[in-house]
């Protein structure tokens, strides 16, 4: 059973992640109307939101800048889900 | 025996319309696509025109997962692409596991747009580590001609031309010799370029070469005209379906105009400045004169490099005139540049596209603003008013930068 605060943690980052990966789908500069996909804790990376390989670099990157903490790309390969990158970040955060 | 080679679809996203026929019927009505530039803050600029593609939205043409990885000018590539596959009818016959259809398309700059924004992101923020994984797919010029192949599963060969102002008109030769060769029986085939970005805008403005008539109230570009002072940069795809003859004929493809023949050449002169004899442009006409097996009298049109630049205009006109004759003797003459501005790398495939239109349906697109014909440029140009004549054969040229020649010839398909 988690404590408020830790739900409270865990719902801060995922709203900041959400934040990332709505940044990540948007194409560069440009101010064209894009239909951003419903980000939910349980949306899969790859099925759900179509990140490749080179975007999941991307998303690495991102979540590195954002949170402070070094994910490692090998265990990035393991996040398929916005749960499971939000648990990657926690336990990051928890580390360092 | 040679194969012949013919087009049978075509699609382009140009600044005076999105879609072949949009695009045609603007540029027969002398509709110009120059405006204020919108794509970035240009308030400390000396020059603010561009020619700018309105209303272009990847999504009307490609998923989010192929338009959110590419480029402004891979965007474009895939969307003129997608019209053409449809145009041509190909689509049904392409077999996705296993097909030698080429791509081969013309880009000077490749993606300036996103390498732009990562470069000033870089030196604002001094973080190597933030720069985007995915910024070398976007910003390497083949990415247009990968994700061409990526949409469609085509498996053959896969080319980027880079010649400047010359690479649409080089890539478009390199397919046809594909074909003609019996290495493949389609090519998909053409240009793309959006060089309207901070940088790109600027080394161009410095080298002196954009039109400026700040405060004049004349119209830019200006080809041919006696007050033209440099051309306009402009955005655009074109694209074209290059199909073997016989193959084409078999299925019952609609046939625009067969591509006779062509030249490449370099002039060896400066890497901006046309050699202003004229002397390898006018070897560039007659070899692609040559190669299709026409005489300079059979030439109907001409769709001219055109720029609006002082220099390019000139020494253009002289080798047009040593070909073909000076005055109204020679055949008529149009710079299309004067309505889509200068687009680089595209320029060469959508003046291509005209040019086969031209063929196909009897019509000559005009030069609008060039009111004044200067006495140094004494060739038949097709002044303001679209002229409807029959045009057998038709050429388009392409002078790049680097002294870089190319000639293509189209004539109607019996």
């Amino acid at each position: 059973m988690r404590s408020e605060s830790e739900i409270k943690l865990h719902d801060e980052i995922f709203s900041r992640l959400k934040s990332i990966i709505v940044d990540l789908l948007r194409v560069s500069q440009e101010k064209i109307s894009v239909q951003i996909p419903e980000i939910t804790i349980e949306t899969d990376l790859v099925d759900d939101l179509g990140l490749d390989s080179v975007e999941m670099l991307d998303l690495t990157t991102a979540i590195s800048a954002e949170f402070g903490v070094n994910p490692d790309a090998g265990q990035m390969i393991n996040v398929r889900t916005i749960d499971d990158a939000v648990k990657y970040i926690l336990e990051l955060k928890s580390k360092s | 025996m040679k194969r012949r080679v013919v087009i049978t679809g075509m699609g382009a996203v140009t600044p005076i319309g999105i879609g072949l026929i949009n695009f045609w019927e603007a540029a027969i009505q002398g509709r110009s696509g120059v405006g204020e530039i919108t794509l970035f803050d240009a308030q400390n600029y000396q020059n603010h025109t561009a020619a700018e593609v309105k209303n272009f939205d990847p999504k009307d043409f490609m998923l989010p997962e192929v338009f959110r990885k590419t480029d402004r000018f891979a965007q474009m590539g895939v969307a003129a692409t997608k019209m053409a596959i449809e145009d041509s009818g190909i689509e049904q016959l392409i077999d996705k596991d296993k097909n030698n259809i080429a791509v081969i398309i013309g880009s000077g700059l490749g993606g300036s747009l996103f390498h732009e924004e990562q470069i000033f992101k870089l030196i604002e923020n001094r973080e190597p580590r933030k720069v985007l994984s995915s910024s070398v797919p976007r910003i390497a010029p083949n990415a247009v001609s990968a994700y061409i192949a990526m949409q469609y599963k085509l498996r053959g060969p896969n080319l980027t031309i880079s010649t400047a102002c010359s690479s649409g008109g080089n890539a478009i030769s390199a397919a046809s010799r594909l074909i003609e060769d019996g290495i493949c029986d389609i090519v998909v085939t053409g240009g793309a370029e959006c060089p309207v970005t901070p940088f790109t805008y600027a080394a161009y403005q410095s080298l002196r070469v954009l039109a400026n008539m700040n405060g004049t109230g004349r119209k830019v570009p200006r080809p041919f005209d006696k007050h033209r002072d440099g051309f306009v940069l402009g955005e655009a795809a074109g694209i074209l379906i290059l199909e073997e003859y016989k193959r084409a004929k078999s299925r019952g493809a609609r046939i625009y105009a067969e591509l006779k023949g062509y030249s490449s050449n370099c002039g060896a002169y400066h890497m901006a400045a046309p050699d202003p004899s004229g002397n390898d442009a006018a070897d560039a006409i007659e070899q692609a004169l040559a190669m299709a097996h026409i005489g300079k009298k059979d030439v109907n049109y001409i769709n001219a490099h055109g720029t609006g630049t002082k220099l390019n205009d000139e020494s253009e006109a002289r080798a047009v005139g040593k070909v073909f004759g000076f005055g109204k003797a020679g055949p008529y003459i149009s710079s299309t540049k004067a309505e889509t501005g200068h687009t680089i790398g595209a320029a060469g495939a959508i003046e291509a596209i005209l040019t086969a239109m031209a063929v196909k349906h009897d019509i000559i697109p005009p030069t609008i603003n060039c009111d004044e014909l200067d006495e140094q440029c004494d060739i038949n140009v097709v002044q303001n008013q679209a002229v409807k004549k029959t045009v057998n054969f038709a050429i388009s040229n392409s002078f790049g930068f680097g002294s870089n020649n190319s000639v293509l010839v189209f004539g109607k398909c019996e």
